[in-house]
């Protein structure tokens, strides 16, 4: 894995990997993107409460405009798993991301003795 | 230029109640009336009556004119008034007289109130001044003063109460102009459907239609009914009173039509009852074609004595009408087999309080109590049907989608932020934290030796001591992967997808809502400002 020059004084030739400590990124990140899908969910369950403007009203005309709504509401129920699904998936892989950022190559030069009155 | 109407709603109730009494030479009561409204007196005016003017004594049609003529100031207003059968009625009355109407073969009153109209115009018709037409009829004579607005076309405002309402079929009688429209534009077909009739005579009288309305209480039976044929010609419709109050029975409605849109039993039960319905209403046609110097609608003593059954127990009757044996066309079915007629029965008992709430005396104390709300009376684009509507509660529904539309789009416009900026900036925020952390190491690199190599490894080799000098790391960063955007992206394009439902969605419901109110000016104008209110959509 190393390949030093020992001359007494050098340079590593290779390379070597630091991981630094990350921070509680993941945490933060899920709650940012869930908080905007949940603001989106929450829009859209005001929405379909628009249908009690419609209570009271005859006809079918109501009836299609309520049916639509609730056509709205089937359809998001089953595409909210998605978004939850979809968040994980892009906190994992953002968290992934910058885990493996925090593992850098880095190079050395030192100074070398034998002896330890040199070094001092 | 002519003034506005002279006369509001309360003190036309109050006349239209006063008629019951006749109006003629009530001039004194009526300036009274009219002085306690409004704390002013009113401009000179003339009385007539169809007991004056000897017209109705066969047919039983009552009304008055009061004609209000003054040059000065400009006022040439006047205002039609028709009475119905009796000031009380009970529930067997009032169904009578719709289905009287729904039968459609009595045109005497009718005639009778053209007559008196026709003679009253020709006396005043003499004026230089515009005439301003308004019209008032409780029950019956609300179906005549419709009816006459419709033929005659020239009427400013019509006001049914609690009116029974128009028939399509008589109207194509009496109205020749009509009917030949009909024929027309129906191919020449002699039977034509009483929906298609309905249909045509909506866009026939779509001027006159917006020039009538009604006022009904809530709860009183009248209004409640409907048969073949039968119209409630107009724009808007005033609800009295306790708005809570149920509506009563209809007798020519199945009550439980949903129901039999899949159920045999329903479905036969509800055949049978249609049946029953038709087969009243063609007797009833059939006795008046009969019983020609009797009033069918009108008069308490019918020579055929099923009919007079009818009108005292109306009850007894749904049983009749259910199984058709009014006229023997379908006989042999028990009421209590039936749900229909059962159910009919069981409510219209129970709701038999409300029958007196049919009587003119309601309509004024609720006017008077300002006991009232407004719908728009609309044809239905999806029922093909008119259809009352709550106006106000409409615009407060495209209001409230409207806006939650556009909380939806500016939520969706977050999550692009998130999507194009915050993502990057957060990853450039933790790059430059790590730049920090790699510049602080590179500051102190033996002190970097000594965290990075817990076990010696280039701090010692084979007993040598190694002093760090210089840390250089590298600082190239690779761009973010695409599988972080991707999950996003998705995220947004199916909720771009569900704006633009919605958007779509807005635009339908508008689209219908401007056709079902085009016919009130107003409305039609107030849609277009809400339109541009609401913007982009």
């Amino acid at each position: 894995m190393f390949d030093l020059d020992f001359t007494h004084t050098g340079t590593t030739r290779g390379k070597y990997t630091f991981e630094f400590d990350g921070d509680d990124f993941k945490d933060e990140q899920a709650k940012r993107i869930k908080e905007l899908i949940k603001k989106d969910q929450e829009v859209n369950e005001k929405l379909w409460h628009a249908k009690s403007y419609l209570e009271n009203q005859t006809g079918e005309f109501a009836d299609a405009v309520k049916s639509k709504l609730e056509v709205a509401e089937r359809g998001y129920t089953l595409r909210a798993q998605q978004y939850d699904t979809g968040a994980f998936q892009h906190i994992m892989s953002f968290m992934h991301s910058v885990k493996d950022m925090h593992k850098r190559e880095y190079e050395i030069r030192y100074k070398e003795s034998m002896d330890e009155s040199e070094l001092t | 230029m002519s003034k506005g109407p002279l006369l509001d709603e309360n003190v036309r109730n109050k006349i239209t109640q006063l008629e019951y009494k006749d109006l003629s030479g009530k001039e004194d009561k009526i300036r009274m009336i009219y002085k306690k409204e409004t704390g002013k007196e009113l401009p000179e005016f003339k009385i007539y009556s169809s007991k004056d003017m000897e017209i109705g004594k066969k047919s039983g049609f009552d009304g008055a004119a009061i004609h209000f003529y003054d040059k000065k100031n400009k006022i040439n207003q006047i205002y039609y008034i028709f009475r119905g059968t009796e000031p009380a009625k009970d529930f067997g009355d009032v169904v009578y007289d719709a289905l009287g109407i729904g039968a459609g073969k009595k045109n005497n009153q009718i005639q009778d109130a053209k007559e008196m109209y026709d003679r009253i115009e020709k006396k005043i018709e003499k004026s230089d001044l515009k005439v301003d037409r308004y019209g008032d009829g409780h029950s019956l004579g609300g179906n005549l003063i419709v009816t006459l607005g419709l033929i005659t076309k020239n009427f400013k405002d019509i006001r049914g109460l609690n009116d029974a309402p128009v028939n399509v079929k008589q109207l194509m009688k009496i109205d020749a102009q009509f009917g030949k429209y009909v024929f027309a534009k129906s191919g020449g077909i002699k039977d034509i459907p009483p929906k298609d009739v309905v249909n045509l005579a909506n866009v026939y009288y779509k001027k006159q239609k917006a020039t009538i309305s009604h006022t009904w209480v809530k709860g009183e039976p009248m209004h409640a009914q409907s048969f073949p044929n039968s119209w409630y010609a107009g724009n808007k419709v005033t609800m009295l009173g306790d708005l809570d109050t149920e509506e009563m029975i209809n007798i020519g409605k199945y009550p439980f039509q949903k129901e039999a849109k899949w159920n045999p039993v329903y479905m036969i039960d509800q055949f049978r009852y249609n049946l029953g319905v038709k087969t009243i209403l063609g007797g009833l046609g059939f006795a008046n074609d009969h019983v020609k110097q009797e009033t069918l609608l009108d008069l308490p003593n019918k020579s055929e004595q099923y009919l007079e059954h009818i009108k005292k127990y109306p009850f007894l009757h749904l049983g009749e009408i259910k199984a058709g044996v009014a006229l023997g066309a379908a006989g042999g079915v028990n009421l209590l087999t039936s749900p229909g007629g059962f159910s009919q029965v069981y409510k219209g008992i129970s709701q038999r309080d409300q029958a007196k709430l049919h009587g003119i005396n309601y309509v004024v104390k609720y006017t008077e109590a300002n006991a009232m709300k407004t719908y728009y009376q609309v044809f239905d684009s999806g029922s093909q049907e008119e259809i009352l509507l709550d106006y106000e509660q409409m615009k407060k529904f495209v209001y409230y989608c409207a806006n939650v539309i556009k909380d939806k789009e500016a939520n969706l416009n977050a999550l692009k932020q998130y999507l194009h900026s915050e993502i990057n900036e957060v990853f450039e925020a933790k790059k430059k934290k790590l730049k920090m952390k790699i510049s602080r190491e590179e500051a102190s690199p033996q002190s970097f030796m000594e965290k990075a190599d817990k076990d010696g490894a280039t701090l010692a080799w084979f007993g040598q001591k190694r002093v760090a000098e210089k840390v250089t790391f590298d600082k190239t960063f690779d761009p973010l992967d695409d599988s972080v955007f991707t999950p996003v992206e998705e995220i947004i394009s199916s909720i771009q997808e569900e704006v633009t439902y919605y958007q779509k969605f807005l635009e339908a419901f508008f689209q219908n809502f401007e056709k079902m109110m085009e016919a009130d000016e107003s409305v039609a104008s107030d849609i277009k400002s809400m339109k541009e209110v609401v913007g982009g959509i």
